[in-house]
């Protein structure tokens, strides 16, 4: 029994770590799937394992912060696959790991500009697709880092509440058209990201990073892409269906202290 | 069939969404113990879900009292050595201004709502394995306050807090977490409205509606497709969570 036969879904940052485990579980679930990421290669090879494990999907190349690039990447789902029912705006990056006083101005504007202005020009467009349609679910990447800080991360902290600020006022106004939005809030996930600032922190020795992350929840270890993937199958599932404007943490307690 | 061959325990088992809990539980391939205090109700819900081909055995339970809970553990314990799921759901609730809630409201409401569950969790911790999870019913009235329910806000937001500091004290054993719903319709609300006058009853009834940004009240059946998520799993990396299932209620 799948949650989400018949779906068209969208996965943005669909090339690695979160988005590939995602977009592999809402296609196991039934959806076709449109992979996309900004990395083509790593976008691909997302679709490779999709369709070997007999599932759905199709890439298309997008830098979310270009609102050309955007418009395009709703347009083709839409010309693949003729709807687009499930959205997974997730695409994002971790910006530079110095302090606030030290933060430099170029890596602010681009870290706003792919994981906050990216998720706004992504929910704007497939709302303009939703809305008229009546239905429709979309789950935006936040992290726990949108609702406590974390030092030396002001621009991911930043974007990461501006997101749940995002995903609200996005709910309240498309509650009524028919259409869910929520955030997912993951803790520290071993992806390819936190990987390598792991290793940007700590060169050479990033085991003394990850000692540090397995111990900030009370669960004791990194989560894994995939118990993401599994919270966004079901909050893009009809099973959430009384599910908007919610941040949902699946951070092994993280926040619970 | 998220929860094959698992052993869950469900709280408040007869009312409206216990009962759907219990039947889904069952339905994905889990053997269910449902505790309630109503035993008619429990026997003749035991009565339909055997009868349905179910592994549900219903015990009479007050989860306000410890003696009870812990016959029930003992009960689970001889039967099954182990619990794999606790679902606590009993809950009772009440409208009234607060200069209006006598001792005995507040009383009774904090003893069902947030001393049984801790006496549940107390009790049957013990009994439970790794990668066991413990789901408590919260609401929405536990995170945003709402007019006439002192007690009951109250006694939600204890269960709030309850389940992030054992997420914390159970961790990394077990998974705590809570659900947090918005008005939902089941018996519940609707006896709680059938004691207003009729046009209090019906303006009461449109604002607890409209209080959603979806317009209506939610279905029980959309409070436990959270529960058997949570319970199951696929949650393997949530804990001291507690998940709206309001219809926007408190995004706004």
């Amino acid at each position: 029994m799948t949650t989400l036969s018949g779906k068209i879904a969208l996965v943005t940052g669909a090339g690695s770590g979160i988005g590939r485990k995602s977009a592999a579980t809402l296609a196991r679930e039934g959806a076709a799937v449109v992979v996309s990421d900004v990395n083509e290669e790593g976008g691909r090879e997302t679709v490779d394992i999709i369709t070997g494990a007999g599932g759905e999907a199709h890439f298309i190349a997008a830098d979310v912060s270009s609102e050309e690039q955007v418009d395009k990447l709703i347009a083709g789902t839409l010309a693949q696959y003729g709807a687009l029912d499930c959205a997974h705006n997730n695409a994002g990056i971790g910006g530079p790991l110095v302090d606030l006083a030290d933060y430099p101005t170029d890596g602010f504007d681009k870290i706003i500009s792919i994981n906050l202005r990216g998720v706004f020009l992504c929910m704007r467009a497939e709302l303009r697709h939703m809305l008229p349609l009546g239905t429709g679910a979309i789950v935006n990447t936040a992290s726990t880092f949108g609702l406590v800080a974390f030092p030396q991360a002001a621009g991911y902290v930043a974007t990461k509440h501006a997101v749940i600020g995002l995903t609200k006022a996005g709910a309240i106004e498309s509650a009524a058209a028919g259409v869910r939005i929520n955030a997912v809030c993951p803790g520290a996930i071993l992806t390819p990201m936190v990987e390598e600032q792991a290793e940007t922190l700590s060169p050479g020795a990033p085991d003394a990073i990850f000692d540090v992350l397995n111990s900030l929840a009370p669960i004791g270890r990194l989560g894994q892409p995939q118990e993401i993937g599994e919270a966004v199958a079901w909050l893009l599932s009809d099973a959430a269906s009384f599910v908007t404007g919610s941040a949902m943490v699946v951070d092994g307690g993280w926040t619970a202290r | 069939m998220k929860l094959e061959g698992k052993i869950a325990v469900v709280t408040g088992a007869t009312g409206g969404m216990g009962s759907l809990a219990c039947r889904t539980f069952c339905e994905n391939g889990a053997v269910v113990i449902g505790a309630d205090i109503d035993q008619e109700a429990g026997e003749k819900l035991e009565a339909e879900l055997t009868g349905d081909g179910y592994d549900f055995r219903f015990v009479p339970v007050d989860v306000t009292s410890g003696d009870s809970v812990r016959r029930l553990a003992a009960t689970v314990k001889d039967r099954h050595g182990h619990l794999d799921v606790l679902y606590n759901n009993a809950g009772v609730v009440l409208g009234k201004h607060v200069l209006d809630t006598t001792e005995e409201d507040w009383d009774r409401v904090h003893d069902v709502v947030a001393k049984g569950t801790f006496l549940m969790t107390r009790e049957l911790a013990g009994l439970m394995p790794d990668g066991s999870s413990i789901v408590n019913v919260a609401s929405a009235g536990g995170i945003a306050g709402q007019a006439g329910m002192s007690a009951y806000c109250s006694a939600k937001g204890a269960v709030v807090l309850f389940t992030k500091t054992c997420a914390i004290d159970l961790a990394p054993r077990i998974r705590v977490n809570a659900i947090c719903p918005g008005a939902i319709d089941t018996q519940m609300p609707r006896n709680f409205v059938a004691t207003m006058p009729d046009e209090m009853a019906k303006a009461v009834w449109d604002d607890l509606a409209n209080g959603h940004l979806v317009g209506r009240f939610g279905r029980p059946e959309e409070v436990v497709s959270v529960g058997l998520f949570l319970a199951s799993d696929d949650a393997s990396f949530m804990t001291g969570a507690a998940v709206v299932v309001d219809g926007g209620w408190t995004a706004k």
